[in-house]
């Protein structure tokens, strides 16, 4: 069997470049972010003060998640071509629903669990302008009554377990783009299951990030029990998915027929990634083991590194899936090297615009829905009616 | 109560002009979508430009035989006159863009021995049963044979 080695097929390439490591990354993250929202909306009330936040930190990642697709696309004017042409028997047609999906539900939680907001920002806001967006957003309704409210808070309750199956439906793009490669390193069955644990972890790494970056801009005070509870769960989701990813390379490394190509790839082509996914893991289950006993800024500090560090090996996980895959060749006796191009549609700045647009794209959302309730409102211009003129900091 | 019926209708009403687009969009044909968004972009055809004129929009490279006559008159006759009847090309490298550009030469025994070595199903050339050591081992075919007439005498 190894008689030939570095053997590759004459039209063997890299065809799926760093843009496609993007999209599933992108997606991935989406999962872990709802995941977390239901956990906080049906189990653990304690995540309260970090809601809407999550909603407003995860619409942004929605939105973003189609960039890497259109700019990947040859002729990126045919996009809507998809969705014109339904097709049940292709995986990738059945996104564009699963998205759509994702999207509605979570504009609809978004718009009741904001609701109470809007009517108030309607009625004090003083830029006519960002009035006028609060008006259009109420939809002519003002009615904040205690009952309406208890409406919202059970219809976000079935909106957000629609959108809980849609976004782990969502993550199967994550493995889709191995599994469709059908090279035998990826063509395993644990590989959905440790590709939406590593997506869970990315999620509440962001959420943590996000919290502890937007408590500062606000300037309030993080809550301790927030980021220990999400802390907590992203333990274990890193954990199993940093197990079943090692379980996966040492088993093949272990099987006879593919050895070659994995052992080989992986101490040479794929060395960084490797490392960044064995010791990032590592460092980030310590730290996340020890740093629940410190208190204040140093917590913060070391959950900021943590959150930092398991968004960079979810990332370095997805390159190997997408990149490490392409690169073992069909033969199973040689392999390619691939190093992205620094400009163009499918360099580096590309990939970089399109994982930085979310946050951009965050700042405008938290603009006009501020994810924390602010203690002193904006002066009012009008005189506040009766019934609304409540201290939003009350609720909290 | 009432926010909850308004907020539907709107979902609802999105979903009809989306589908609604859908089944229009899909009834109008191929010449409204993807056709007008693709004459927007200037592209044609299935997958982008169509191909032919693709093609028409390379410059030609290979310029015949008849292209090379109109000056080496000489060369032209010569080669008509033996065997070969190569196009000047098959040795020379395409014409294409050649006054200003100089012409190069395959000359290498080799290339040569591509025909006239014994291969399997070409019986009918001119074989070199001993190419291996046949002339100067060292030296291009050319410096004994005249390469646009190669037959002695």
């Amino acid at each position: 069997m190894h008689a030939i080695e570095g053997y590759v097929y004459p039209n063997h390439e890299v065809f799926w470049g760093v843009l496609i490591v993007v999209y599933p990354y992108l997606v991935s993250i989406i999962t872990g972010m709802v995941t977390i929202y239901a956990i906080s909306e049906f189990w653990r009330k304690d995540l309260k003060d970090a809601e809407k936040l999550i909603l407003v930190a995860t619409l942004p990642f929605v939105l973003s998640a189609l960039l890497p697709l259109l700019l990947d696309l040859g002729q990126p004017q045919r996009a809507f071509e998809i969705y014109v042409t339904p097709n049940f028997s292709s995986v990738m047609a059945v996104f564009g629903i699963v998205y759509l999906t994702e999207l509605f539900t979570l504009l609809g939680e978004m718009w009741f669990s904001f609701r109470r907001d809007i009517v108030i920002y309607a009625k004090n806001e003083g830029n006519s302008i960002k009035r006028l967006v609060y008006r259009l957003l109420t939809l002519g309704v003002y009615d904040i009554s205690e009952k309406s409210l208890k409406l919202d808070h059970r219809i976000i309750k079935v909106l957000t377990f629609i959108e809980l199956i849609a976004a782990w439906c969502l993550s199967y793009v994550s493995f889709l783009f191995g599994v469709v490669k059908s090279n035998p390193w990826w063509n395993t069955t644990i590989l959905p299951v440790s590709f939406v644990f590593g997506g869970l972890a990315a999620g509440s790494a962001l959420v943590i990030l996000v919290y502890i970056i937007a408590c500062k801009i606000y300037r309030r005070e993080a809550r301790e029990k927030v980021v220990d509870t999400i802390a907590y769960y992203l333990f274990f989701f890193l954990l199993a998915a940093f197990g079943l990813e090692m379980i996966n390379t040492i088993l093949y490394a272990y099987k006879e027929d593919v050895a070659w190509a994995v052992i080989k790839i992986t101490a040479s082509e794929l060395v960084i990634p490797q490392m960044i996914v064995v010791i990032g893991s590592m460092e980030a289950l310590l730290f996340l083991r020890f740093g629940r006993n410190l208190r204040g800024t140093a917590k913060q500090a070391i959950y900021t590194i943590v959150a930092i560090s398991v968004l960079i090996v979810v990332f370095a996980m997805r390159w190997n899936m997408v990149i490490g895959a392409q690169l073992v060749d069909y033969s199973l006796r040689g392999f390619i090297g691939y190093s992205p191009p620094l400009f163009g549609k499918e360099g580096l700045l590309a990939a970089i615009g399109v994982l930085l647009a979310p946050f951009a794209i965050m700042a405008i959302v938290a603009y006009f829905l501020p994810p924390f309730p602010e203690r002193k409102m904006a002066p009012s211009v009008t005189q506040p009616e009766k019934h609304i003129s409540v201290d939003l900091a009350e609720r909290v | 109560m009432k926010h909850v019926v308004r907020a539907l209708a709107l979902f609802i009403l999105i979903l009809v002009v989306f589908i609604g687009g859908i089944f229009v969009l899909n009834s109008l044909g191929e010449e409204i979508y993807p056709g007008y968004a693709d004459r927007l972009m200037g592209v044609s055809g299935h997958y982008g430009m169509d191909r032919n004129q693709k093609e028409l929009l390379k410059e030609p490279k290979y310029t015949g035989k008849e292209y090379c006559r109109e000056c080496h008159q000489k060369e032209y006759e010569l080669s008509e006159k033996g065997g070969h009847k190569f196009d000047c090309e098959t040795c020379h490298g395409y014409g294409g863009g050649h006054p200003p550009k100089d012409m190069g030469v395959e000359n290498t025994r080799e290339f040569c021995l591509n025909c006239h070595k014994p291969v399997l199903g070409r019986s009918d050339y001119r074989l070199l049963e001993d190419w291996e050591s046949h002339g100067y081992l060292d030296r291009p075919c050319t410096v004994c044979h005249d390469p646009h007439y190669p037959w002695f005498g």
